[in-house]
């Protein structure tokens, strides 16, 4: 998706800029490495162990060897890097709209990062207890402020230094030296709290008038209309400026009690996580409570984190947060355990198609052919069996199948 | 060389409300999905990718053990080492490269020394031993998109401030952060390619020749 640039003077971001003898592929591809990490194993898994594991092989030991080599690489790359969020985004959109399994019907996106929903859940908790705090609106507000402002970019010092350099470097100094900043400051924080707090249309006419425009991608994906606005909201609208005003690409939340990070992340991430927690977290709570009558601040905390009430599925009755904790744990867990299933049989899928190739002798291709180390022939007569023995067949676990078919 | 402050800055933090003690009712987090939770959904997360390829080398070497003592000595010496360096090497060379061989003028920007653990014990005692011989734990590397953004606030509150875009400071600030992240670039070109020759070919090599060396010793 296209990302405007705030301030007209500012271009967008460019690709990597190389010295002569880079090709442009090498410099973007490096851009796009070093910008996602599951890319970055991609690559050096594919140009590292794929590739040129291959070849080694077909050169060095034959046929037999370069297949083994290349179903075992090319499936891990594919099994390892991207099965198990492939099975997890599978399964939400199966079960994700079936009673048993999520009968509040949350949407795919509100299933946020457990450590971000359970620090904004306590976030809320601590902006109810405050008496400062009068109604709904004030509340909503007082959360998206305090959220903001426990985002603080992860390299802050690299960052002073940075800019004392820079400013040097222009012909800066004293007072006209550009100033670094950790985290967002009045203004811009003010302005963030007002934009996250638009109904939705407001936030479409924002939008609107920023020019954020979907990729084909996102079009193709994102067929419902509202939940289309609030991602190129959050991504178009509030991302740049949170950049341009002080936040950088990690960000630290901080937990404001011990003065800890809590956790490093994408700012993209977390700025997205926040409007997500706020539409499908805080608003539910919100629903349906009067903020005139006595207690309504217990009842919206009790609507958020009231405990589950089953061990092993979310139930309506759960609070908000226990039942997405509960609901993300089986999606994170149930794509685990399926992918380790089907990667790991890929290893004897190996030998037994090697096995198969050369007519039922179970070896090793590194070792020659099947007639290799243990001089056995493919095509030797079958050993007389024990009595009570009913067919030949090779048991891949012992001394007797790696010997391709003699008795030792 | 830059050394990182532990301490986060608060500058405009708002008031706490709540007493320090006070029990929250939001659940913490259960350690599993602590450790294996999605940073972006449907996008596999480091730890999931490093627990199944661990599975995946665990069953390589069961399929090796069926066949042959040759393909399991090759797994066990191919497999954990590319384990290792598929996770490890590239930030590790990465963090190298910047700190010895990148220019003096923008070495700051791009890389940081960590503060150095304190304490005393046994685990107090690994850490610091880790921290003296692992770069990863002694050094803090700039991403690139955190040098790109830094460079778009840094233009941007030049802009402010009333210089122009074609303006000598506007320039001469622009080309700075263009060489920090050249050098950011180089880094990451580097320990690729490494990686690559490591993973790829040194890897094999050593496996054919050991396979080669054991089978020639078994027919003599």
């Amino acid at each position: 998706m296209t990302i405007p640039a705030i301030h007209p003077h500012i271009p967008t971001l460019q690709p990597a800029q190389f010295g002569a003898g880079m090709g442009d592929a090498v410099a973007n591809l490096i851009g796009k490495v070093d910008s996602s990490k599951v890319l970055e194993l991609a690559t050096t898994d594919i140009l590292g162990m794929g590739i040129p594991r291959t070849a080694i092989e077909q050169v060095k030991r034959g046929p037999d060897a370069a297949r083994e080599e290349a179903i075992r690489n090319f499936s891990a790359t594919f099994t390892n890097v991207f099965l198990a969020g492939l099975y997890s985004y599978v399964f939400i959109k199966l079960f994700g709209k079936t009673n048993i399994y999520n009968p509040k019907r949350i949407p795919p996106e509100a299933f946020i990062n457990a450590e971000s929903l359970s620090a904004f859940g306590r976030m809320t908790e601590d902006v109810l207890a405050n008496p400062k705090i009068k109604n709904i609106k004030q509340a909503r507000q007082a959360f998206y402020r305090r959220a903001l402002l426990s985002l603080q970019s992860a390299d802050h010092v690299i960052g002073a230094t940075d800019f004392t350099r820079a400013s040097a470097e222009a012909g800066l100094k004293g007072k006209q030296a550009v100033t670094y900043s950790a985290g967002l400051g009045d203004a811009p924080l003010e302005k963030l709290v007002q934009q996250y707090g638009l109904d939705d249309a407001g936030r479409a006419a924002l939008t609107d008038s920023m020019e954020v425009k979907p990729s084909w991608l996102e079009r193709l994906r994102l067929k419902k209309p509202a939940r289309n606005v609030s991602k190129l909201f959050y991504e178009g609208v509030i991302e740049p400026e949170a950049r341009l005003a002080g936040l950088t690409e990690k960000v630290n939340l901080i937990d404001e009690k011990t003065a800890t990070s809590v956790m490093t992340r994408n700012r993209r991430q977390l700025i997205k996580e926040i409007g997500y927690y706020g539409e499908h977290f805080l608003s539910k709570a919100f629903e349906g409570v009067n903020d005139k009558s006595k207690g309504w601040k217990e009842k919206v905390v009790d609507t958020l984190t009231r405990p589950s009430t089953s061990k092993l599925l979310p139930k309506a009755k759960d609070g908000l947060i226990p039942y997405a904790l509960k609901s993300k744990l089986m999606y994170t867990k149930w794509p685990i355990v399926f992918t380790v299933v089907t990667s790991v049989s890929v290893a004897f899928f190996n030998n037994w198609l090697t096995r198969r190739k050369h007519g039922g002798v179970n070896f090793f291709p590194g070792e020659g052919g099947p007639a290799g180390k243990s001089g056995s022939a493919p095509q030797m007569a079958a050993p007389t069996f024990p009595a009570g023995s009913l067919t030949y067949r090779p048991n891949v676990f012992s001394q007797f199948s790696r010997t391709g078919g003699a008795w030792q | 060389m830059i050394h990182l402050n532990t301490a986060p800055r608060f500058g405009n933090a708002p008031a706490i409300t709540k007493a320090a003690e006070t029990v929250f009712k939001t659940p913490a987090v259960s350690r599993t999905l602590k450790t294996f939770d999605y940073h972006q959904f449907a996008d596999t997360s480091l730890r999931q990718v490093q627990f199944i390829y661990a599975a995946v080398i665990a069953s390589r070497v069961m399929a090796a053990a069926a066949r042959s003592k040759n393909e399991v000595v090759e797994t066990v010496t191919r497999d954990p080492l590319a384990w290792l360096s598929w996770f490890y090497a590239m930030p590790m060379l990465q963090r190298v490269f910047l700190k010895h061989a990148a220019p003096e003028k923008y070495r700051d920007g791009l890389i940081a020394v960590k503060p150095k653990p304190v304490g005393e014990g046994l685990m107090a005692g690994l850490k610091k031993a880790n921290y003296a011989l692992n770069p990863l734990m002694k050094y803090d590397i700039a991403t690139r998109g955190q040098i790109q953004d830094r460079k778009a606030q840094f233009l941007n509150k030049l802009l402010q401030k009333g210089e122009q875009e074609g303006s000598e400071a506007f320039v001469k600030a622009s080309k700075y952060f263009d060489g920090v992240l050249k050098w950011r670039n180089y880094a990451t070109g580097l320990g690729m390619g490494l990686t690559i020759l490591l993973l790829g070919v040194g890897i094999k090599y050593v496996n054919i020749a050991v396979t080669k060396a054991q089978m020639a010793k078994d027919q003599n």
